[in-house]
């Protein structure tokens, strides 16, 4: 019974201590990203991107009190994360993550909650609706993606395709369905061969791709799991050219992959070697701090915090999580991700892609411009 | 059919690599040791470390003997040390639990096996690394006429922070000309040296895990069956107590006996990953539950047992998928390989609680 008062007089008294926390103290920001697991890469590079951002507004005297949580590649993680951020850290926002599916439970337990989540890089079409009015995110989605890649191999005269698609992930099999709409609306024929996340033998899989004899093969999924895919096909995919999504974008494919003569060509946000001087003068500083060009994540996880803090300097009142999402939402800023107009009805920037080819490295091939 | 065959094949034999291991823990102390896919993965990540960083290939000698000699330091480091981490396990955790009962061990082996994955988080970081692909060292002077491969280097910066982070950089594209520009400008670089991936051919690999398998089965059956060593591993498997009256040191048989299973299991863990492309601290994981079922499947203690129920196992994930596609016209197949894996296993135990090659052994009371 007493130990019962005390912890509610604990609860009142912090309480009490959040509200009358000073207007000046930063704002709690949460972070969610797979600092470890499968793709962990995706959760450093954001992160990287994160923090130069983070040193950027500290030069300009804005401040944001960061905290970082691990989803570890998992979505159940990701929804204890989201919970723990908001009930014991008492964030104001949360910033993540990158696979889809984790995304999701993210949006979910924040919606139940009312904090504004914003992702810098899942793409998934439905996340932002099922997230409600205070979720958001800075990249494209996967309509735009999946007619991206179809569009590009339509062009490159690619009509028989077959698609591989992790059937565990909404991202690989969603983004699958708007290749097969826009590949076949174009003309072209197309075909699923599913695996899951997590397998490591991929001998039948392969198999069954080189059965159907593709002019190309499109790779809906992450790159644990079609790096080494494309190394154990070797000869068997040999001559037919690879075009794959933003799931791609790490810089542990291109060893994952080994040295291969196949043409692999993927979708991104963001290519560290294209020839806009924002760019690359971001990608020389990543490089100096952290050893290693940006890939798409990093550079989104740059432009999160800004966009962030942009809506930020637009509120009166950035506590109020219905008037920070409200600022969000009508942000209209240019990155070095392209420009992001999320004042779109689905809170969804329109905005160019690049394709970007794997030769030992992610090297920029081309911009694709935004749909109208 | 002949290609899911030979598919289901390679799988299953590596399957029966990390069976053997179960079923000879199993067969002398009944101990079902959930650890052993850690051993494997262990020998995994030596064997990745041997190859990345030992330079057992840069050697003087010529292609492609450096590159084999690479492959056999990997896999002796491999073996030995799976084997010492087994005996090590053995002697800390599950001794004392030895006369404990059953469910105490089984707890044990369990705990055991996630202390060991995490511990392998914690020392090489959790995310999957790729597994280096055999190089063929070329000094930037001997460079000439047009590269015959893309080439590399190994680049490394100093970041702001001070640390230094090695990249792997394609310094030449395939079919460059390799003239004195080139070359000076790879050592302005600072490229002494430059390489080639020599991509292993699957057959290859597959090649080696089958005939490993073929000369280790009758190794251990040897072992077992001819040795006095297999001698005392049998007494002790049959009566550990009586055994011991009759002067057999059961915890040196014991060790031996997670010594061998392991030895193999860590050969197993780097063909697994050298033919599948990477290695992460779960790499054990699903193969040890795979071949755990292959042990049940052929008759867990068993060793013919481990060898066929593994060979079943790998065969039945790839062609019954393949019958379900072609016959049925379920697309989809595939993708539930692993559901179809173990219901497989639920199948074999109703039917046949003791494995194909298991026999009954009936309970004194």
């Amino acid at each position: 019974m007493k130990l019962g008062s005390l912890l509610v007089g604990l609860v009142l008294l912090t309480g009490c201590g959040g509200d009358k926390e000073s207007p000046s103290a930063p704002l709690k920001v949460g972070a969610i990203f797979p600092m470890t697991g499968n793709t962990a890469t995706y959760g450093e590079e954001s992160w990287n991107g994160i923090q130069l951002a983070w040193d950027d507004l500290k030069a300009q005297g804005i401040h944001f009190d960061l905290k970082l949580k691990d989803e570890k590649s998992e979505s159940q993680t990701a929804n204890i994360q989201t919970k723990t951020l908001i009930e014991n850290d008492g964030v104001n926002v949360i910033l993540g993550s990158v696979a889809s599916s984790n995304t999701l439970q993210i949006m979910l337990a924040a919606k139940e909650a009312g904090i504004p989540v914003i992702t810098p890089a899942s793409t998934n079409d439905t996340l932002t609706e099922q997230g409600g009015p205070l979720a958001s995110r800075i990249c494209f989605n996967d309509s735009f993606q999946g007619a991206v890649l179809a569009n590009f191999a339509l062009n490159e005269g690619w009509r028989k395709g077959v698609a591989v698609v992790d059937k565990a992930q909404v991202y690989s099999t969603g983004l699958a369905e708007n290749i097969r709409k826009a590949f076949e609306a174009g003309g072209g024929t197309i075909s699923f061969e599913y695996y899951s996340s997590g397998d490591t033998d991929f001998a039948n899989t392969i198999q069954n791709v080189a059965n159907q004899k593709p002019q190309v093969i499109f790779f809906s999924g992450y790159y644990p799991e079609g790096g080494p895919m494309i190394r154990q096909a070797g000869e068997k995919w040999k001559g037919v050219p690879l075009v794959a999504g933003d799931g791609f974008d790490s810089p542990e494919l291109p060893k994952l992959v080994g040295d291969t003569s196949a043409d692999i060509f993927l979708s991104s946000h963001f290519a560290a070697d294209a020839p806009d001087p924002k760019v690359q003068e971001f990608a020389k500083r990543y490089e100096e701090r952290f050893g290693q060009p940006p890939g798409a994540m990093a550079g989104l996880g740059y432009d999160v915090l800004l966009v962030l803090a942009d809506a930020v300097k637009r509120c009166k009142d950035p506590r109020d999580p219905e008037e920070l999402g409200k600022a969000i939402a009508a942000t209209k800023y240019k990155g070095i991700t392209g420009y992001m107009d999320l004042s779109t009805p689905d809170r969804t920037p329109r905005k160019d892609a690049v394709i970007v080819k794997v030769e030992g490295g992610l090297k920029f091939y081309r911009a694709v411009p935004a749909a109208k | 059919m002949l290609d899911y065959l030979l598919n289901g094949l390679a799988l299953g034999a590596i399957f029966a690599f990390i069976a053997l291991g179960y079923t000879m823990v199993y067969g002398i102390i009944k101990l079902i040791n959930f650890a052993h896919g850690e051993f494997f993965m262990f020998g995994a990540f030596l064997g990745f470390f041997v190859l990345r960083d030992l330079g057992v290939e840069r050697l003087p000698l010529p292609q492609p003997l450096p590159i084999l000699l690479s492959y056999v330091a990997a896999l002796t480091a491999a073996s030995l040390g799976a084997g010492a981490l087994a005996v090590v396990t053995e002697r800390i955790a599950y001794r004392p639990v030895r006369r404990a009962g059953r469910i105490a061990a089984l707890i044990t082996a369990v705990c055991v096996s996630l202390i060991l994955q995490n511990l392998a988080i914690k020392a090489w970081g959790a995310k999957p690394q790729a597994y280096p692909q055999p190089r063929e060292w070329i000094d930037t002077d001997d460079l000439a006429g047009a590269a015959p491969a893309n080439l590399y280097a190994v680049k490394r910066v100093e970041t702001t922070g001070g640390e230094v982070v090695e990249n792997e950089v394609r310094v030449v594209e395939a079919g460059a000309a390799l003239d004195d520009a080139t070359r000076a400008r790879l050592r302005a670089e600072g490229h002494e040296r430059v390489y080639r991936q020599v991509p292993l051919d699957r057959g290859w690999t597959r090649g080696f895990v089958l005939l490993a398998l073929l000369l280790w089965a009758p190794v251990l059956w040897f072992l077992v069956k001819r040795t006095r060593m297999g001698k005392a591993m049998r007494a002790v498997s049959e009566d550990s107590d009586a055994a011991r009256l009759m002067g057999i040191d059961i915890n040196r048989v014991i060790a031996w006996t997670f010594f061998l299973g392991a030895f193999v299991a860590g050969v197993g863990g780097v063909a697994y990953c050298v033919s599948y492309g990477k290695v992460e601290p779960l790499t054990g994981f699903l193969p040890g539950m795979k071949a755990f079922i292959a042990a049940v499947i052929g008759g867990i203690g068993s060793i013919p047992g481990a060898i066929l129920g593994g060979l079943v196992l790998g065969t039945a994930e790839s062609l019954i998928p393949y019958a379900l596609r072609e016959g049925l016209g379920w697309e989809a197949a595939f993708a539930w390989k692993d559901a179809i894996a173990f219901a497989l296993l639920i199948l074999i135990l109703v039917f046949r609680p003791t494995g194909i090659l298991g026999r009954a052994v009936r309970e004194k009371v």
